[in-house]
């Protein structure tokens, strides 16, 4: 009996993983059944996909940068602190990434569109932001900064609670443990959020549609770009496609074949030198 | 097999069953453009209400897109499209009987009345935000078109003013109802009667080809006699009245 069962167990676990492919991973890889190489090698040579394609990668790079520098300490203030409201805020700094894109792209018209509730100060201040580069970095910054801060603060909280407290008995003050020990450790997650924010700002479509627009060489993301040609052209669509799928594969494995370098790495000396610097 | 999983593949099988479309036969389905949602729906409760036992199952859509359900072999009894020439061509095709054509639309400028856009000159003028459709949206084809008619130094000059293409003649609205832009150029159906924020300045009937609005019957019909009476009274008096209280002209 315990061996049949045993059997019918692997096989329910390769009945599972051949459905998660089905579902997961036939979309991707039929985008590069349905688009050869010589469609792949033109739509690179449509300089609507090479603006299309230098937008995303420009507006992702800015925005990452954005989310990293005030994620980070962010994100080490929620994973380090007891405040009254903490749960809520928390929430609410996690509500985005379960936002339809509809509503994140009214949301960003409604706080920083011209009748928005930022709108007057912008306008004093001679700022314009719907429908700009920086519309394109904001709406970025909304979908994908959660993701970032998320994984920050689950990383910071993973610290050991003992070494905080030896270095401050060793009088290391807060702001040097954070730069010397608390971000170094944290590394490898810290890396894992900045992908996963990085590939979810190239994807970023609907917000940015609606906040940023569309036009070519300016606001119009990769995204935006195959969504406008999928209605005349498909071909130049999937392989366009095809293009962004190549573009982010190579950035997630970029990153997991960093952080198996780094992981390797024994964690405490490293810290200890860290400290002893 | 455990409670849990029975009941989860129960739930599964349940869900999957739930989605599959009952076969209703006495149905009759329309597929239509997007932008007669309006005149459309009010047309199918009336004539639901004049022939009792009618019953009329409407589904809105991008005139292409419907287009595309057709031609995978999804079954609708009536295609009413925005854009004349795919109903020719799916009747070139043969998947569509003769096409009748039931109303016009016409292009124009909808521009904000608290903005500087007055008159088409205006649009022309350095540092107004105009927004348009995409060069491969029909709607952004079409501004191009009327643009290129009033001559190609003018159609320069609103084209550096254009600060975004946008994918479908909504977005073009939603952006300038918020203010984003100054002006827009849109289907005359898209800008509603009881706007007061949004003035409309029509482009001439001969800035761009007619755009006609056209039904026709589906070859593997379930409902033809249906469908028939639906497009006679469609292109007769009581769809005329309300395809006029929409903005639409006679074809």
């Amino acid at each position: 009996m315990i061996r049949r069962k045993e059997i019918f167990f692997r096989l329910g676990l390769v009945i599972a993983l051949s459905a998660t492919l089905l579902a997961l991973v036939l979309p991707v890889v039929a985008i590069f059944i349905q688009s050869g190489p010589a469609e792949l090698l033109a739509s690179l040579g449509r300089p609507a996909a090479q603006d299309a394609l230098v937008v995303s990668l420009r507006s992702a790079a800015i925005c990452l940068v954005v989310v990293v520098a005030f994620g980070t300490p962010a994100a080490y203030l929620l994973a380090t602190r007891r405040f009254p409201g903490r749960a809520a805020v928390i929430t609410a700094v996690e509500l985005p990434i379960v936002l339809p894109p509809s509503v994140a792209g009214i949301g960003l018209l409604a706080a920083f569109g011209p009748h928005g509730t930022l709108g007057g100060t912008l306008e004093s201040l001679g700022i314009n932001l719907p429908l700009t580069a920086a519309a394109v970095v904001i709406a970025m910054v909304f979908v994908s900064g959660p993701l970032y801060i998320r994984q920050a603060q689950a990383a910071f909280a993973a610290l050991d609670p003992r070494l905080a407290h030896a270095s401050s008995v060793l009088g290391v003050g807060e702001a040097r443990w954070f730069g010397r020990v608390a971000v170094p450790l944290a590394a490898p997650g810290l890396g894992t959020g900045a992908t996963l924010a990085f590939g979810r700002a190239l994807g970023e479509f609907g917000a940015t549609l609606m906040f940023a627009g569309s036009l070519q060489g300016v606001t119009q993301t990769l995204p935006i770009a195959i969504f406008e040609i999928f209605g005349t052209d498909f071909t130049a669509a999937l392989a366009m496609g095809a293009l962004l799928v190549a573009v982010s594969a190579a950035l997630l494995l970029t990153v997991k074949l960093l952080g198996a370098r780094h992981g390797a790495e024994p964690a405490y000396p490293h810290a200890a030198l860290s400290l002893r610097s | 097999m455990k409670w849990p999983g029975a009941i989860a593949l129960a739930i599964v099988a349940l869900g999957i069953s739930g989605c599959a479309d009952g076969d209703d036969r006495k149905t009759m389905t329309v597929g239509a453009a997007a932008s007669l949602v309006q005149p459309i729906t009010a047309f199918a409760e009336e004539y639901e209400a004049r022939h009792p036992g009618a019953r009329v199952r409407i589904e809105f859509g991008g005139s292409d897109t419907i287009a595309a359900r057709i031609r995978q072999g999804i079954a609708i009894d009536l295609y009413v499209t925005a854009d004349a020439t795919i109903a020719e061509t799916l009747h070139d095709e043969g998947i569509v009987r003769r096409p009748v054509a039931i109303a016009r639309n016409r292009l124009v400028v909808a521009a904000r009345k608290d903005g500087p856009i007055a008159d088409f000159d205006d649009l022309a003028k350095p540092g107004v935000r105009v927004a348009i459709g995409g060069p491969n949206v029909p709607i952004g084809a079409w501004a191009r078109e009327a643009l290129s008619a009033k001559g190609d130094a003018y159609a320069i000059q609103v084209m550096t003013n254009v600060v975004t293409n946008e994918l479908d003649v909504r977005g073009v609205v939603g952006k300038i109802e918020l203010g984003v832009v100054d002006a827009g150029i849109v289907y005359r159906t898209d800008v509603p009667t009881f706007d007061t924020a949004v003035a409309v300045l029509p482009f001439d009937l001969d800035d761009t080809p007619p755009i006609i609005y056209s039904a026709a019957v589906t070859t593997d019909v379930t409902r033809g006699d249906e469908a028939n009476r639906f497009i006679a009274e469609l292109a007769g008096a009581a769809g005329r009245e309300l395809l006029t209280n929409a903005g639409f002209g006679p074809p």
